[in-house]
């Protein structure tokens, strides 16, 4: 048997050689796997499996809606087996485009604890990896049972990430300052659970973002009393983000604006004064903080 | 307007509710162009939303039927025992002989008898047992083995056979990936409702139908009408869609395996989040029990929770809910997610499934909050638990919820 030094350096040697193998321009999903017949002792240990939108609740029961919303390609599992026991599952999403694989990946990665090794957006814990590059986001997680994987884990997502050209490019994040931002606060949204998670005081798409075919981009920003959120969205015409700023307020019983119709001004159901303001397809948000009663 | 507030239960939920639906009849003024603020109307050129899934279901159906002697919220409404023990986790593994004490301990607390008189309560030594486990997020944050385990053996020890006792999922592929295999339990039922076919197999058929067809009892159904049609995310008809929800259409058909072999049902549920919600008593069955979900999941979410565990199949079988809190997971769920996992060392448990999840759902708002997730507390996250009380299926108003600590 294998000691687990030498099974460290074993696995590590096996990601470097995964690593190695070239990366077809724009790769889906199905060709960021690293494919059967892997040298160094990890094989595939059963069929890759495929979930579309239509099946993806059977792989993530409860949970499939956040990845639908941003918007879903495939995903593709695959299992591999190593020395004494050792198992990773390496998920592969192929999301519509860099914004819906940046907003899935931050919705999970929490504070993110990145390791150098991996030279694309990543957070890395003992059992499981997550990162995400161009269209593609990629969790791999270890076994159970076996020696610790943290090796293989590495090697088998820094794999695929050399098998997608693409790279993160996700132009919505220069919409609000970078400067400030609570650490773990940073989320892109598309629709109402994104939205959820960005307003605790909203529970539907009152900005009608799904509607406008709009991103947003929102982040918490720590000042006295609580944080102040700011949310900026693209529409895809001045219309649409006309009807969101107007949604918003009427949701929320807001007096009719005044003279400058650009602007709006109320309360949260949480107490929070917010101001919203458009201009031409953008509209941005300002929540501070719940008033202390 | 006058200023709505959010609280995790609210005491008197019709008027957040009423609030709810007031706000949201003025937004769909707003949509359609008849509320605009200090501009022209935009009817014309304003993008036209989605319109809300208009669902309709059989719930009257299932509460016309009267509740059998062990419906929920069976002996003990509102009540809920919450167990920590720190010895639990050594590490990363589970202790199994303090994880079967801290089950023994939580079910005598919970019934005020000993474990003998606990299982003459709640069961017949001629019942067929299924214990319904969550596998969805193996190896992270599943239904531990030793907590199946330490139930397992109190049913045998009680008089109960191992061969009746069936260790329940929908996916079997899950159930082997969460550890449920019959090596580990040996004599004891090891059962999925359905099979999904690997890439590339056959999961059809001479005659074209799912493999796992035959599992589902087509005399017993959640009707959900108006989902087809209209672009629910996540449902369709075709093949993908089909090798893994055995049926499509508007019927959510009931496993046989539920109607007809088990005749007590334990929820063993796992301590963890779903987005802003939870996903502990009531989901682990709603979704649990039935064929084609995956169109259910957009238009109705939790109110399934409840509508779903109303029937009667679930509702006059469902004995007894042991929540596996020895890990918790507060963010990124259903899914395993390392990130947002602790140690929590708690088990609890309840008759009330409602009450449980009532309980759980605070706690977990608790944890979001100390951890620094924001927490939306809008009314729709918890309109499911009032609508269950309503139905009398069980308690989960905070004033008379009785929670036993221990």
């Amino acid at each position: 048997m294998r000691t687990p030094g030498a099974f460290q350096d074993f696995v590590l040697a096996a990601g470097l050689l995964f690593a190695a193998i070239p990366a077809p321009a724009g790769a889906p999903a199905r060709d960021c796997v690293p494919p059967d017949g892997l040298p160094s002792g990890w094989t595939r240990s059963a069929s890759p499996r495929t979930f579309s939108g239509e099946s993806l609740y059977d792989h993530i029961d409860g949970g499939a809606e956040t990845f639908l919303e941003l918007g879903f390609r495939t995903c593709i599992v695959s299992r591999y087996a190593g020395p004494a026991g050792a198992e990773i599952v390496l998920e592969a999403y192929e999301m519509m485009d860099s914004a819906a694989a940046l907003g899935i990946y931050l919705m999970n990665c929490g504070r993110e604890t990145p390791e150098a090794a991996l030279s694309d957006r990543n957070t890395v814990g003992r059992t499981q990896v997550r990162a995400v590059k161009g269209c593609l986001y990629l969790v791999a997680t270890a076994g159970a049972s076996g020696p610790d994987a943290r090796g293989a884990l590495l090697g088998s997502v820094r794999a695929a990430l050399a098998r997608e050209s693409a790279a993160t490019d996700v132009a919505c994040l220069s919409w609000i300052p970078e400067t400030g931002q609570a650490a773990g606060s940073l989320r892109i949204a598309r629709g109402p659970l994104g939205l959820q998670a960005s307003l605790p005081f909203v529970d539907s798409d009152v900005l009608m973002l799904a509607a406008g075919r709009a991103t947003a981009v929102s982040a918490d920003y720590p000042v006295d009393g609580g944080s102040l959120i700011r949310l900026a969205a693209m529409y895809e015409s001045p219309q649409a983000a006309l009807s969101g700023a107007n949604r918003f307020a009427a949701a929320f019983g807001w007096e009719p604006a005044g003279a400058d119709s650009s602007i709006r001004r109320g309360k949260t159901p949480d107490g929070r004064t917010c101001r919203i303001s458009i201009q031409g397809p953008r509209l941005d948000l300002e929540a501070e903080p719940p008033a202390t009663p | 307007m006058a200023r709505r507030t959010y609280r995790s239960l609210p005491s008197d939920a019709g008027v957040d509710r009423r609030l709810f639906l007031k706000s949201l009849g003025a937004a769909s003024a707003a949509v359609t162009g008849g509320v605009v603020l200090g501009v022209p109307s935009d009817a014309e050129e304003t993008p036209k939303p989605t319109p809300p899934t208009e669902v309709e279901t059989n719930l009257a159906d299932f509460i016309k039927v009267p509740k059998g002697p062990h419906a929920i919220p069976g002996p003990f409404p509102g009540r809920v025992v919450r167990l920590s023990n720190e010895k639990c986790l050594k590490g990363d593994k589970v202790d199994p002989a303090v994880v079967a004490d801290m089950v023994e301990a939580g079910i005598c607390r919970l019934t005020g008898k000993r474990l003998r008189k606990s299982f003459d309560l709640l069961f017949s030594k001629s019942d067929v047992v299924g214990i319904k486990v969550n596998p969805v997020g193996a190896p992270l944050i599943s239904t531990k083995p030793e907590v199946v385990e330490a139930v397992v053996s109190w049913l045998e020890r009680c008089g109960l056979p191992r061969r009746n006792i069936v260790i329940w999922d929908r996916f079997d592929d899950m159930l082997k990936e969460a550890g449920f295999t019959p090596q580990r339990f040996p004599g004891v039922q090891i059962e999925a409702m359905q099979t999904i076919a690997e890439e590339g197999k056959p999961w059809k058929n001479e005659t074209g139908e799912h493999v796992s067809a035959k599992n589902f009892d087509l005399g017993a159904y959640y009707y959900a009408k108006g989902v087809l049609g209209k672009s629910v995310p996540g449902y369709g008809s075709d093949d993908a869609y089909m090798n893994q929800h055995v049926f499509d259409g508007e019927y959510s058909y009931f496993g046989r395996l539920v109607t007809q072999k088990l005749t007590k049902i334990i929820n063993l549920p796992v301590f963890k989040n779903t987005g802003n919600g939870i996903s502990i008593a009531t989901k682990n069955l709603g979704y649990g029990v039935t064929c084609n979900t995956g169109r259910l999941h957009q238009p109705l979410f939790f109110r399934v929770c409840t509508e779903v565990v109303a029937a009667p199949w679930v509702r006059d079988k469902l004995v007894l809910n042991i929540v596996d809190g020895i890990r918790g997971q507060y963010d990124g769920g259903p899914m395993g997610n390392e990130q947002f996992q602790y140690p929590h060392n708690t088990l609890y448990f309840a008759t009330d499934p409602f009450a449980l999840d009532a309980v759980c759902h605070g706690e977990m708002v608790a944890k979001r909050k100390a951890m620094g997730v924001k927490v939306n507390e809008a009314p729709r996250f918890t309109d499911y638990l009032r609508q269950a009380e309503k139905l009398g299926l069980g308690v989960v108003d905070p004033a008379k919820v009785e929670v036993i600590r221990a």
